[in-house]
């Protein structure tokens, strides 16, 4: 267990950036975003970012292979090159949400493009004591510490970030000599100030949700529920564990020489569900929202045993229609 | 404001009661303290509607999809969206009960929002009833915002724009709360022909946005939810801003406010036209 | 290499194009920088069209029609006159120069014209430079 001073943190930055690629979070006008770290940019703590991690994992839009024919054979270029980087400032639902990811990227079909990204990413997450608008990670034990998942875990008590690491490679960070040893007090001051943020964010029983849904699908609530929606991909674009893409081909006209596209994709789009022939078994409202509450607490669960909400809030702070996911799920208790 | 929540309560629920409606839109609070749209059906949800100085979404949207009859709560940006919608034909006049009502501007964390420090019609232009008094309009906009990028140099205006669109993630949020944006089949959207491949492309960002704002041109009254909406703070309203200041100076027309008066790229004026 | 600028001419099929198909038949010697495309009248063109051309790597966007008055369909040419003139000022705002969008009249027995309107459009671009709207 190690400290470091937070005046320190920019020279911890600077001297890793020697050697990875930094993602981090950084101030734009009023708004944060999660960025790579350019020459002139600042890390910015002081709250999560607008747009979730995972987009660094599953880009917007990302080439899966070149294809080329030449004669009469077809010659498959597959892209996965990644660097190495750290994700540093990624707050522990964030974490969570990348756990989460693993189980569904993983399991028999895994996904090479996302395992890749994985693998050559160190997490150095931050615990969150300044919960924000929306906030519910208490609810799903995502936060606002961690107990693991991350490599390395920087804690705000007070001038110093105290440093634990939970892997080898967040181990390998804090043999920096920016670091320096903690006490047993350091530890307790950080337990003491998470108990605290943990009181500030409310938290809601989430005991047989699953079970609950299961029941309700043909209810008029969700009806009611959906009314203001106004179908924009806000909520599952800025969602860490929406993963649904669409999967496209890119060529040039009159030869057989292109590209494989994996890009987003939303289920609150219309056109989701939109089949060959013209049916649509999502046309309205009412059914992309309730398809969205069963995925993330119902679906999800019943195979993975986790929600598949972290409770990081975006989408309660972002939605212009003011949709609160976790007023509906209180309604639905 | 206590007063003019109560009365739009009041007649919200005689509005129903009567069936002079099916459905009264407004605005409630939720738990958390938001405010958002609500959609009041029954007698007893009327005692949900608030008004306050954080009722900044323009309802006129939910008009498009709601065909039963129904009232709505309007300040004066939503009035004239739907004066557009009366005029483009989207909703018909019998079918919409319009609760006007004068606003001083809409604020976010204590700030007036920046649409409403230039908006000329705080009061309704179009309504069925009145609630509350009339308030004192401001004099012309001088489009200081617009006037602002004008000044830069071609180069770094270019630069500005391309600043601001590379975070686009074209979530639609911009299109889908704009009361103006009614085609069922979108230009941005469409497949075949594709204007606008599904991957972000960087180049394609431009299309996208310069293609939306120029569909503004006689639409747009400035209401604001498009800027409120972009997740990740694109600047929307100096574009369309531009587009009606233009449409302004080069048609003579201004978008929400004459009934009778076509919309500028529907028609033409020889006379005026010459001078183009 | 030389920078060499690629100019869309979309041609109204009644005037312009057959002004254009004049040029080449009296021989007249002009900029080979562009590529047209025929529609049946300038009122016809979408401003996403001259996007989407400056997207894909046109440098220049040339709207050719009838003269005011002399539209094949009466007024197609009015609507062309309001919606260019707009859109020309939208391009200048996001920072796109102007004079890459031209907005021409050439009349059918105008070859001379048209000539002169690509060579006068090349030369101008090839001052300008290409747009670069990705980085």
């Amino acid at each position: 267990m190690k400290k470091i001073p937070k005046s320190r943190i920019k020279n911890l930055v600077r001297e890793l950036e020697k050697n990875y690629d930094i993602i981090a979070p950084v101030r734009t006008g009023e708004r944060v975003f999660f960025k790579e770290l350019g020459p002139d940019d600042e890390v910015y703590l002081k709250s999560n970012p607008t747009n979730s991690p995972k987009e660094f994992f599953l880009p917007y839009s990302e080439v899966l292979f070149e294809f080329k024919k030449t004669n009469d054979e077809f010659e498959l270029k597959p892209n996965l090159e990644s660097r190495e980087r750290i994700l540093f400032g990624i707050r522990p639902c964030d974490v969570h949400s990348l756990l989460l990811l693993d189980l569904i990227s993983g399991g028999e079909f895994e996904d090479p493009y996302y395992k890749e990204k994985r693998e050559k990413t160190t997490l150095v997450s931050f615990s969150c004591l300044e919960p924000m608008d929306g906030c519910f990670c208490t609810s799903f034990g995502t936060g606002p510490s961690l107990k693991d998942g991350a490599d390395l875990l920087l804690t705000d008590i007070g001038d110093y970030y105290l440093a634990e690491p939970f892997t080898r490679k967040g181990e390998k960070i804090i043999k920096s000599k920016l670091f320096e040893n903690a006490t047993k007090r350091d530890k307790k001051i950080k337990d003491e100030r998470i108990k605290k943020a943990e009181e500030k964010i409310q938290k809601l029983d989430l005991e047989k949700i699953p079970e609950k849904l299961a029941s309700l699908f043909d209810d008029k609530l969700w009806d009611e529920l959906s009314k203001r929606c106004i179908s924009c991909a806000i909520c599952t674009y800025l969602c860490p564990t929406c993963y649904c893409f669409d999967v496209i081909d890119e060529g040039k006209m009159f030869t057989v020489d292109g590209k494989r596209i994996r890009c987003w994709d939303t289920c609150m789009f219309p056109s989701f569900t939109r089949l060959a022939g013209g049916e649509n078994p999502r046309a309205t409202k009412k059914e992309r929202l309730r398809q969205r509450i069963y995925h993330k607490f119902k679906y999800i669960p019943d195979r993975y045993e986790k929600f598949g909400c972290v409770g990081c809030g975006r989408c309660v702070r972002y939605c212009p229609a003011g949709i609160d996911i976790m007023e509906i799920i209180s309604q639905i208790k | 404001m206590e007063k003019t929540q109560k009365e739009i309560q009041k007649l919200a629920k005689r509005l129903l009661k009567e069936k002079k409606v099916d459905l009264v839109i407004g605005y409630e609070k939720s738990e958390s303290g938001k405010t958002r749209p609500f959609f009041a059906t029954k007698l007893e949800d009327t005692d949900r509607l608030v008004w306050d100085k954080s009722c900044s979404n323009n309802l006129a949207v939910y008009l498009l999809e709601n065909k039963e009859k129904v009232a709505i709560v309007a300040k004066g940006c939503d009035s004239r969206s739907i004066l557009e919608l009366i005029k483009t034909n989207q909703i018909k006049r019998d079918d919409v009960f319009i609760i006007g009502v004068p606003c001083n501007g809409m604020e976010s964390n204590g700030k007036l929002l920046e649409n409403c420090r230039v908006c000329r019609y705080r009061n309704p232009v179009i309504c069925d009833v009145l609630l509350g008094e009339k308030v004192e309009e401001i004099p012309e906009d001088n489009y200081e915002d617009v006037k602002e990028i004008e000044s830069l140099p071609l180069e770094k205006r270019l630069g500005f724009w391309k600043n601001e669109f590379q975070r686009c993630i074209k979530c639609f949020a911009c299109r889908n709360v704009c009361p103006m944006c009614y085609c069922d089949d979108c230009i941005l959207e469409k497949k075949d022909p594709q204007w606008v491949s599904k991957p972000r492309k960087k180049e394609e960002m431009f299309l996208f946005h310069l293609v939306r704002a120029f569909h503004t041109a006689g639409s747009c009254v400035d209401c604001g939810s498009c800027e409120r909406a972009c997740p990740v703070g694109i600047p929307l309203r100096l574009l369309y801003r531009k587009v009606a200041k233009d449409v302004k100076e080069l048609f003579d027309y201004e978008a929400g406010v004459d009934l009778k008066e076509k919309p500028p790229l529907t028609k033409f004026d020889l006379e005026n036209d010459e001078k183009l | 290499m030389k920078f060499k600028p690629r100019i869309v001419a979309f041609l109204c099929n009644w005037c312009s194009y057959a002004g254009a198909d004049l040029a080449g038949i009296s021989r007249i010697q002009y900029r080979p920088n562009v590529r047209v495309i025929r529609v049946m009248c300038s009122g016809r063109i979408d401003p996403i069209f001259v996007l989407k051309s400056l997207q894909q790597g046109a440098d220049g966007v040339l709207i050719a029609g009838c003269h005011p008055g002399e539209c094949h369909y009466a007024e197609g040419n009015y609507f062309a006159r309001r919606r260019f003139t707009l859109m020309k000022k939208l391009i200048e705002f996001a920072g796109i120069d102007p004079r890459r969008l031209r907005l021409e009249w050439v009349s059918a027995s105008e070859g001379k014209k048209f000539a002169d309107v690509i060579n006068e459009m090349t030369e101008d671009l090839e001052n300008m430079g290409s747009i670069n709207l990705k980085d």
